[in-house]
C-alpha cells in the first residue's frame, strides 16, 4: 500500500524530532561524561587535561550547555 | 563529519560500547583515546550504573525497562523479605551490568508496605535516578502523592535537605489509552487531536502533582507509552537530566517505534534515514 504525501510529510516530522532528541541524547551524554571526568581523580585528572588541550576550541561551549 | 561531530559521537560511542571510536582516536591521540577506554571500562566494571524503578502492577514498568534501555536482564533475585521487590541485572552493549531496583507501588496491604517502605529507605539513597512509573491518568493520583511525599522523596533526601530531589523522575506511561483514543497504528502514532489531548492532560497531571508535592520538580514528569515506544527519547532526556555526572553511564538504545509501524512505513524511514542519517 502506498504512503500518501501527508503521511510521507508526517514521517518526515517524526524523524525530525528524533534527529533533534537523538542530538540532544549525545550532546547531554557527552557533557556528562566530561563533567564526570572533571571530578575524577588521579588518571582522570590528567586524562581530563589532555582531552581538554585536545578539543579546547568547543570544549567549555559543551561543558556550559548543561553544568 | 567536522572535528566537533566526530568528537562528540565518539565520546557518545565510547560511553555506550567501551570503544574509542577511530574519529575519536585521530583527535585525540591513540595513547589519550586508550586511557579514555580503560577509565570508562573500569567505571563501569567498579560502579556500575544503578536505576531504581517504582510503580504499581500493571502500570508497565517491565516494558518500560526493556524499551528505554534495550538491554538483555541476566539475572534477577527477590529483595530479602518480599518476592516482589527485585534487584535485576542487565547486560550492556559495551560489557558490564546495569542494576535496576524493581519495586512495586505501596497500598497493596499495610504488612507488605511496611516491608517496602523500608527496603524503599535502604535502597534509593544509593541509586543514580528513580523512575516512578504511574499510569497517565487523573483519577489515580491520591495514593501515588501520599507515596512520594511519605517514602519516596523522605528516602531520597537523606542528607540532601528539603529542596528538590532532582534523581527523581516521574513517568507517566499508557497516554496511548487516553480518550479519544485515535492511535494511526499504519504510523504507530496518535492523531494529531489525540496527541494535542495527551499533551494537555499530562501538562495538566504535572502541574498537579509538582503543586502537591514538596520536591518533585514539574520537570522531573514526563510522559510517554512503553507499550507504543512513544516519546522514550523524550522520558530517556529527563532521566539523563535526572542522573547528572553519572548519566553518561545509562545505556541509550531506546526501542525504535517504528518497527510497530505497517511494512510501508518502515520501508519509508529505511529510505530516509539511509539518505539523511548514513543509516
Amino acid at each position: 500500500m502506498q504512503l500518501t504525501s501527508a503521511e510521507e510529510q508526517r514521517i518526515i516530522e517524526m524523524l525530525r524530532k528524533e534527529d533533534r532528541d537523538r542530538i540532544e541524547v549525545i550532546l547531554r551524554t557527552a557533557s556528562a561524561l566530561l563533567s564526570w571526568l572533571a571530578d575524577a581523580v588521579g588518571l582522570a585528572a590528567d586524562l581530563y587535561r589532555k582531552i581538554r588541550n585536545v578539543a579546547g576550541e568547543f570544549w567549555q561551549a559543551l561543558r556550559s550547555l548543561f553544568y | 563529519m567536522d572535528k566537533r561531530t566526530s568528537f562528540l559521537r565518539g565520546i557518545f560511542e565510547l560511553t555506550q560500547s567501551g570503544k574509542a571510536s577511530d574519529g575519536l582516536r585521530e583527535i585525540l591521540g591513540n595513547e589519550t583515546a586508550q586511557q579514555l577506554e580503560t577509565l570508562v571500562s573500569h567505571e563501569r566494571a567498579t560502579n556500575p550504573p544503578k536505576v531504581a524503578v517504582i510503580g504499581k502492577a500493571g502500570v508497565g514498568k517491565t516494558t518500560t525497562i526493556n524499551n528505554l534501555f534495550s538491554a538483555e536482564l541476566k539475572v534477577s533475585h527477590a529483595l530479602r523479605g518480599t518476592s516482589e521487590a527485585h534487584h535485576k541485572e542487565y547486560g550492556l552493549r559495551g560489557g558490564g551490568v546495569m542494576h535496576v531496583i524493581d519495586m512495586p507501588g505501596l497500598g497493596e496491604g499495610i504488612a507488605e508496605d511496611k516491608v517496602f517502605e523500608e527496603i524503599y529507605r535502604e535502597e534509593l539513597p544509593k541509586v543514580d535516578v528513580v523512575l516512578y512509573v504511574m499510569q497517565a491518568d487523573e483519577r489515580l493520583l491520591g495514593e501515588d502523592q501520599r507515596i512520594f511525599t511519605d517514602v519516596v522523596l523522605p528516602a531520597m533526601r537523606k542528607g540532601n535537605g528539603s529542596g528538590k530531589v532532582k534523581q527523581l523522575v516521574v513517568g507517566l506511561n499508557k497516554v496511548d489509552l487516553m480518550e479519544p483514543r485515535q492511535w494511526n497504528t499504519k504510523l504507530n502514532h496518535p492523531e494529531p487531536e489525540m496527541a494535542d489531548t495527551i499533551a494537555r492532560r499530562c501538562r495538566d497531571i504535572t502541574k498537579r502533582l509538582a503543586g502537591q508535592v514538596p520536591g518533585l520538580a514539574a520537570e522531573s514528569i514526563n510522559f510517554y507509552s512503553a507499550d507504543r515506544r512513544y516519546r522514550l527519547d523524550d522520558l530517556m532526556i529527563t532521566l539523563i537530566g535526572a542522573a547528572g555526572k553519572a548519566a553518561w553511564k545509562l545505556p541509550k538504545d531506546t526501542a525504535d517505534p517504528f518497527e510497530l509501524a505497517a511494512p510501508e512505513v518502515q520501508e519509508f524511514v529505511r529510505k530516509w534515514r539511509a539518505e539523511n542519517q548514513g543509516g
